[in-house]
C-alpha cells in the first residue's frame, strides 16, 4: 500500500533507485547530490534491501565500479556533482561503446549560479560526446518517476542513462506517494560474461562499437516522445523549456494571462532530440523562444538537427544570459515586456546587505592551521596554495580557489618556475581523491614542495562522509611513494605547526606536513569533555586590543561588544579548542572550570 | 497587475544551524495535515555554519492540481509572510516585500563575518527594519527561547508561535504543537 512522505530531491533519487530495484550504488559526494547515499542507505536498512555501496575515492573510480556491476547484470547507479563529470568523463566516453547489461543510471547534480561550487560549467556538452540519453526532471515527483524510467530505458537499450538535476530542484521538497518496497531479488546471480567484441575496444572494433552506439542513440531519438505541451497549441509564439525554467515559464504565463497567446513545450528527455516532436511543435509558429539555464544546449540541438526545417524565428541565448540562474522574475519580466503588459519592475533594495561569505565553524582545526600558515607566509610574502572543501572557507585565506587538488597541482608548476616561498594545502578528502598522485608526481619529477594536508578525519563539506585517513597509515603510504619527509602535527597546537613550517622552508625535497585535528562538528573526546567542564573568558583588564584572536585567528566565537568596545567569547558556540588561549600574547584569556564560575 | 494568486508565499530565512529546514518541513507537514498542497525550495551555501540559509514556500490555498508546475521561486513584490531567524537575512529579501508583507523577525544577530575585516560594511539591521512600512513583529527570540526553554535552539519554535499567534499562516498553534513534537521525536 502506498504512503505519503515528504521528500527532497536527494531522497527522491534514492527512493527512485530503490523502487527500481537498484543493486549497486557508487558515488563521490558533492553538493547538491551529497545526500543521495545516506538516504539510500537508510532505505536499504529499513527495507532490508541488498544493495552494494561503494564510497569511491573519486568519480572516475565510482563510474567504473558502477559499470562493472552493470556488466554483471546488476542495476547500478553512480552519483556525482557537475564538476565530477570532468573526472568521470574518461571512462564514461567508453562505457557507451561497451554498452551495459543491468541498467546503469548516472545522476549529476548541476549548479547554475554556483551556489555551492567554484563554478557553474555547463556539463550538457558532454552528453553528445558520451551519446547517452539525458532526462532533466523538474519536480520531486518527476525525479522519482524518471529515475525509474531511466533504469528501464537503460536496460532496454543497454546504454547508460543520465539524469541532470540542478541544485534548486535537489533542494525542493514535496509530498510523494511511495510504494512499499519488497526485498530485492537476492537469488539473482550477477555474473560477468566474457565478450571480447564488446569489451576490448581498440582500432576497428572500437569504430564498430562506436557506430553501434550512434545507431542506438539515433533510434532512441526517433522514439523520443518525452515532451509535455501546455496552453494554446495554435499560438504563434512557442516557448521551449528544459529543467527549472519550466516552472518559471508556466507560472509567468498564468500570472500574465498569456495562456491563449502562448504554446509551451517542456522537454523532459533532452537528448537525443525528439526531432519529430520539435518539428510538430514548431509548425505554424512564427517564433520559438528557448528559456534554459546556461549555454543553451537545447537551442543548439534544435538548430543543429532541424536546420532549414523550422520556419519560425528562433531565440534563446540572444535574450537570456548564459551565466547565473535564470530566475522566475527574469522570465516574468521578459514575457511581460514582450506582450507589452504593464507590471511592476524590479526595484533595488532600500538597504544593502553584504554577502555572508563562508567562514570556519567555531573550533574548526583549519582556523588554527591557517593562523600558523599566515604567521609564516605573510611576513615573507609567501604563496599559499588553496584547495576546495571546508579548508577554502573563508575564501580569502589561500591564494587561489579552483577545483580539487588545485592546491598541490598549481603549486607544483609554480615551484618549478619560481623561487618564491610557497606551501600548498588541501584536505584529506582531496588527498585521497587525487592529491596522492600529485605528490607521487612531485617525487618522480624531483620537485621541491611543502604540502600541508588538513586531516579532520572526514569529508566535511559534503556531509561528513568517512575519510580514508581514519583507516590508512598515511605515513607508510607517503614514505613508500618516496616522500622525503612526513611530519605529523596537531592543528590545535598552532605554534607547533608554525615552527614545523618554518623549519621545513629551509629544506629541499617533497615534504608533507600532516595536520591532525577533528572537525568541529565531530569533536574528539578531549574536546567534548572540555566543553562540558570548562568556560573560557576574556579578561578585559588584560586584553590589549591587539585583535589577534578576532582578526588574525578570526574565531567566530570571539565577538566584539560594540557598546563596550571589548571582546568576548560566545560561550554557547565556543568549542573549547584552546587555540585562543595559546596564542594570546597578553594572557587575557582565562579558562574556568564550570563549578568555579 | 498580477493575477490573483492561489497560494500564500512564505520565506523562512536565517543562518546555518537555526533550524530553517526543520521549520520548512513542519510547514509541509502542517499543509499536508490540512489537505493543502505545498511547494518549497531551500537554499544553503557551502559553509556548515553561519552561512545564509532560506526556504521559499508556496502554500496553495485552493485545490491546485497543477501546483507541481509552478515556479519554486517568488516574484519581487509578492511575498506574503517572512519568518526571519536573523535580521540581516530578513533584509536580503526586501525586493520580495509588498506593503502588506507580514514579518516576524528575530532581533538576535549573527554578525556578518566579513565586517570584522571591513567594519565599514557593517550595518545595524534592526533599526533599518523598523523603518520599513510593513507590519513587523520584532523580538529577541533567542532570549525568549532561553528564558522559556533553557535553549536558544528553540528560537525557531518561538518564531513560528509568533506567526501563528498573529494569524500570519493558515494553521493553529495546536496543529503546530502536534507536528513539532512529532518532528522532534523523529529526530531522536
Amino acid at each position: 500500500m502506498n504512503r505519503k512522505q515528504l521528500l527532497n530531491g536527494n531522497e527522491a533519487i534514492a527512493w527512485g533507485a530503490a523502487a527500481a530495484g537498484v543493486n549497486y550504488f557508487s558515488h563521490y559526494p558533492g553538493s547538491p547530490v551529497n545526500f543521495v547515499e545516506p538516504s539510500l542507505k537508510k532505505i536499504a536498512q529499513e527495507y532490508h534491501l541488498d544493495i552494494k555501496f561503494n564510497d569511491a575515492i573519486n568519480e572516475h573510480i565510482a563510474s567504473l565500479g558502477a559499470a562493472g556491476a552493470s556488466y554483471c547484470g546488476a542495476r547500478s547507479m553512480v552519483v556525482m556533482k557537475h564538476v565530477g563529470l570532468n573526472i568521470a568523463a574518461d571512462p564514461l566516453n567508453y562505457i557507451g561503446y561497451t554498452g551495459v547489461k543491468g541498467g546503469m543510471v548516472i545522476v549529476v547534480g548541476t549548479d547554475p549560479g554556483a551556489n555551492s561550487s567554484t563554478g557553474e560549467e555547463d556539463v550538457h556538452w558532454y552528453v553528445p560526446q558520451f551519446n547517452f540519453p539525458l532526462f532533466e526532471p523538474t519536480s520531486i515527483s518527476e525525479i522519482f518517476e524518471f529515475t525509474q524510467k531511466a533504469f528501464e530505458l537503460s536496460e532496454e537499450f543497454q546504454i547508460p542513462v543520465l539524469l541532470f538535476i540542478p541544485g534548486r530542484i535537489c533542494h525542493n521538497s514535496d509530498m510523494i506517494s511511495l510504494p512499499e518496497l519488497s526485498k530485492n531479488d537476492l537469488a539473482k546471480v550477477f555474473e560477468f560474461e566474457q565478450d571480447k567484441d564488446r569489451y576490448i575496444n581498440v582500432g576497428k572494433r572500437a569504430v564498430t562499437n562506436h557506430r553501434k552506439l550512434v545507431e542506438k542513440i539515433n533510434h532512441i531519438g526517433s522514439k523520443n516522445k518525452y515532451y509535455q505541451n501546455y496552453f494554446n497549441n495554435q499560438a504563434k509564439t512557442g516557448i521551449v523549456t528544459r529543467g527549472i525554467t519550466f516552472g518559471h515559464a508556466y507560472e509567468s504565463i498564468l500570472q500574465l494571462n498569456l495562456s491563449e497567446k502562448l504554446d509551451l513545450l517542456h522537454a523532459e528527455m533532452i537528448y537525443p532530440l525528439g526531432k519529430e516532436k520539435i518539428l510538430e511543435f514548431s509548425k505554424g509558429k512564427e517564433e520559438l523562444i528557448f528559456i534554459e539555464d546556461q549555454d543553451g544546449f537545447l537551442e543548439y540541438l534544435v538548430k543543429m538537427n532541424c536546420f532549414n526545417e523550422i520556419e519560425a524565428r528562433v531565440e534563446g541565448k540572444s535574450v537570456f544570459p548564459a551565466y547565473g540562474e535564470i530566475t522566475f522574475d527574469q522570465v516574468y519580466q521578459f514575457l511581460a515586456h514582450k506582450f507589452q503588459i504593464n507590471v511592476d519592475s524590479t526595484t533595488a533594495p532600500i538597504f544593502e546587505v553584504p554577502e555572508r561569505l563562508g567562514t570556519f565553524c567555531e573550533g574548526c582545526p583549519h582556523t588554527a592551521s591557517y593562523f600558523a600558515i599566515d604567521r609564516v607566509m605573510k611576513p615573507i610574502q609567501g604563496i599559499t596554495g588553496g584547495d576546495i572543501g571546508c579548508s577554502s572557507l573563508p575564501p580569502f585565506r589561500a591564494d587561489w580557489l579552483l577545483c580539487m587538488n588545485s592546491g598541490i597541482g598549481i603549486s607544483l608548476g609554480i615551484s618549478q618556475v619560481s623561487n618564491q616561498p610557497l606551501v600548498s594545502t588541501g584536505g584529506d578528502g582531496s588527498f585521497f581523491h587525487a592529491g596522492i598522485l600529485a605528490i607521487l608526481n612531485a617525487v618522480q619529477n624531483k620537485i621541491n614542495i611543502i604540502h600541508i594536508v588538513f586531516d579532520n578525519r572526514t569529508i566535511a563539506m559534503t556531509g561528513h562522509q568517512l575519510s580514508p585517513s581514519t583507516s590508512i597509515n598515511y605515513h607508510i603510504l607517503l614514505k613508500s611513494i618516496g616522500v622525503d619527509r612526513v611530519i605529523e602535527t596537531y592543528a590545535f597546537k598552532s605554534e607547533q605547526l608554525q615552527k614545523t613550517i618554518e623549519e621545513e622552508m629551509d629544506k629541499d625535497g617533497v615534504r608533507v606536513i600532516w595536520v591532525k585535528g577533528n572537525c568541529a562538528m565531530m569533536p574528539d573526546e578531549v574536546m567534548q569533555e572540555r566543553r562540558k567542564t570548562l568556560t573560557p573568558k576574556i579578561d578585559s583588564t588584560k586584553c590589549a586590543d591587539c585583535r589577534l584572536c578576532y582578526e588574525k585567528l578570526a574565531c567566530p566565537a570571539i565577538n566584539l561588544n560594540e557598546s563596550t568596545g571589548g571582546f568576548y567569547i560566545e560561550s554557547d558556540s565556543c568549542m573549547r579548542c584552546g587555540v585562543c588561549f595559546e596564542i594570546c600574547p597578553n594572557e587575557a584569556i582565562t579558562v574556568y572550570k564550570n563549578e568555579e564560575r | 497587475m498580477k493575477n490573483a494568486k492561489n497560494y500564500i508565499s512564505v520565506v523562512i530565512c536565517g543562518t546555518g544551524g537555526q533550524g530553517i529546514f526543520t521549520l520548512t518541513k513542519i510547514i509541509h507537514a502542517l499543509s499536508e495535515s490540512k489537505g493543502l498542497k505545498c511547494l518549497s525550495s531551500s537554499f544553503k551555501g557551502g559553509a556548515q555554519k553561519h552561512g545564509s540559509v532560506h526556504s521559499e514556500i508556496k502554500i496553495f490555498t485552493e485545490n491546485t492540481t497543477t501546483y507541481k508546475n509552478f515556479s519554486v521561486q517568488l516574484l519581487p513584490g509578492e511575498l506574503d509572510v517572512i519568518l526571519a531567524a536573523e535580521p540581516h537575512e530578513c533584509l536580503r529579501f526586501q525586493h520580495l516585500f509588498h506593503e502588506n508583507t507580514k514579518m516576524i523577525v528575530n532581533t538576535h544577530e549573527d554578525k556578518l563575518f566579513v565586517t570584522r575585516f571591513k567594519p565599514e560594511e557593517s550595518i545595524h539591521p534592526v533599526p533599518l527594519i523598523k523603518q520599513l512600512k510593513q507590519k513587523v513583529v520584532l523580538e529577541d527570540f533567542n532570549l525568549l527561547a532561553q528564558q522559556k526553554h533553557q535553549s536558544q535552539k528553540m528560537a525557531n519554535y518561538e518564531i513560528m508561535h509568533a506567526a501563528l499567534e498573529n494569524k500570519f499562516l493558515p494553521f493553529t498553534k495546536k496543529e503546530f504543537e502536534q507536528i513539532f513534537m512529532n518532528t522532534l521525536i523523529s529526530k531522536i
